[in-house]
């Protein structure tokens, strides 16, 4: 285990013996995580703000269930896993986000773009925009586990042995997951690619 | 990160085997890089989803928030006495999910040990009292553990009914 796992693990034994702090100290640390893998599923900032917050109050109700032996992140992201897939699940969510055309539901957001922008001519950042809707299109159309393989994998960053521990399959099917995800993402990507700058 | 290294780390981030800050560095290499992305093979390109894709910052009061909606789920869930201790609250959850089959593992008990009585029990005079009226002195703590109906002496039940002046089923 790592420091920080060690760190977690402390944190939440704490917990289980009644400090409350303890638990607070896991959301500061866990929330940009679990906020931002509930906003690849949902594009919206304060719905997965909310969804981060139902994770970890799940988190606290279900304390007693946690083994130190096992990974606190790995065991964070299968709660995390379950709440996402049952918000994405409901009509009203679907409803919403049919369009793979579909704008962001929440101006103010102001997506954060990670590459460093050499140009930053207002055509330049427009384009780049339009860029990332596809790419949140293409992820968006994947199948769900395919998709949830893909996310916990690359974005944030699970070994194979902890989505299959996540997704409570086998490695080698997590494994096939993120190769069809990958096949089905490069068709639709490749000739994006030629439009960043 | 040079663009000979990251072309020497591709396989290796293709592959699953380079993670973390090695991982995020080489994509944003590659998402930043025309000439390496262009000599990605298709496979890869997918790699660079988590470079390109948006980040959001969470609002500067989720923390306050979410220390306000806790201390409402915690008083809520102390109101339908549920433990605030989690591992009490385990304990509480094991024994709510078995408490049938506890309460007939106490009844169980509380029969042998009747029964048990019956034998090394001895009347003034020496002798064994019979089992009927070891269950009629019991009658009516069996009956708190609603335990008569499970009992084979049913059919028998009427005499030790008349045994027991407690028993409120005596009419």
């Amino acid at each position: 285990m790592t420091a920080a796992s060690d760190q977690d693990t402390r944190l939440m034994l704490a917990f289980r013996e009644g400090s409350l702090e303890a638990f607070e100290e896991l959301f500061s640390r866990h929330a940009y995580a679990i906020v931002n893998y509930a906003y690849r599923f949902v594009r919206d900032r304060a719905v997965a703000e909310e969804l981060a917050q139902e994770v970890f109050l799940r988190v606290h109700d279900a304390a007693g269930s946690y083994r130190p032996s096992a990974r606190f992140s790995t065991w964070l992201y299968r709660i995390a896993t379950n709440v996402c897939l049952n918000e994405v699940r409901r009509p009203r969510f679907k409803a919403r986000h049919d369009s793979l055309d579909a704008e962001t539901t929440d101006p103010g957001a102001e997506p954060r773009i990670q590459i460093r922008d050499a140009n930053p001519d207002p055509e330049a950042q427009a384009a780049r925009l339009d860029l990332v809707r596809m790419l949140r299109g293409a992820l968006q159309a994947l199948p769900e586990k395919q998709r949830v393989a893909f996310i916990l994998n690359k974005y944030a960053e699970l070994s194979y042995t902890e989505v299959a521990e996540v997704m409570n399959t086998s490695e080698k099917a997590v494994k096939s997951l993120i190769h069809r995800a990958k096949e089905g993402l490069a068709s639709k990507l490749r000739p994006l690619i030629k439009e960043i700058g | 990160m040079d663009c000979t290294t990251a072309r020497k780390s591709l396989t290796a981030l293709e592959a699953g085997d380079l993670t973390g800050e090695d991982a995020r560095r080489l994509r944003l290499h590659l998402a930043a890089c025309k000439a390496c992305r262009f000599g990605m093979d298709d496979g890869a390109i997918p790699e660079l989803l988590p470079a390109l894709d948006e980040c959001i910052e969470p609002s500067a009061d989720l923390g306050a928030r979410f220390h306000e909606r806790l201390m409402r789920h915690r008083a809520g869930r102390a109101d339908s006495g549920v433990s605030a201790v989690p591992r009490l609250e385990g304990l509480r959850r094991w024994i709510m999910a078995r408490r049938l089959s506890l309460a007939a593992l106490t009844a169980g008990v509380v029969i042998c040990a009747i029964i048990a009585g019956t034998y090394l029990r001895r009347g003034s005079q020496g002798e064994a009292i019979p089992a009927e009226q070891a269950i009629a002195e019991n009658l009516p703590l069996l009956e708190d553990l609603q335990v008569i109906s499970h009992l084979e002496l049913l059919e028998e039940f009427e005499d030790i009914e008349k045994l027991s002046p407690e028993s409120s089923l005596v009419h």
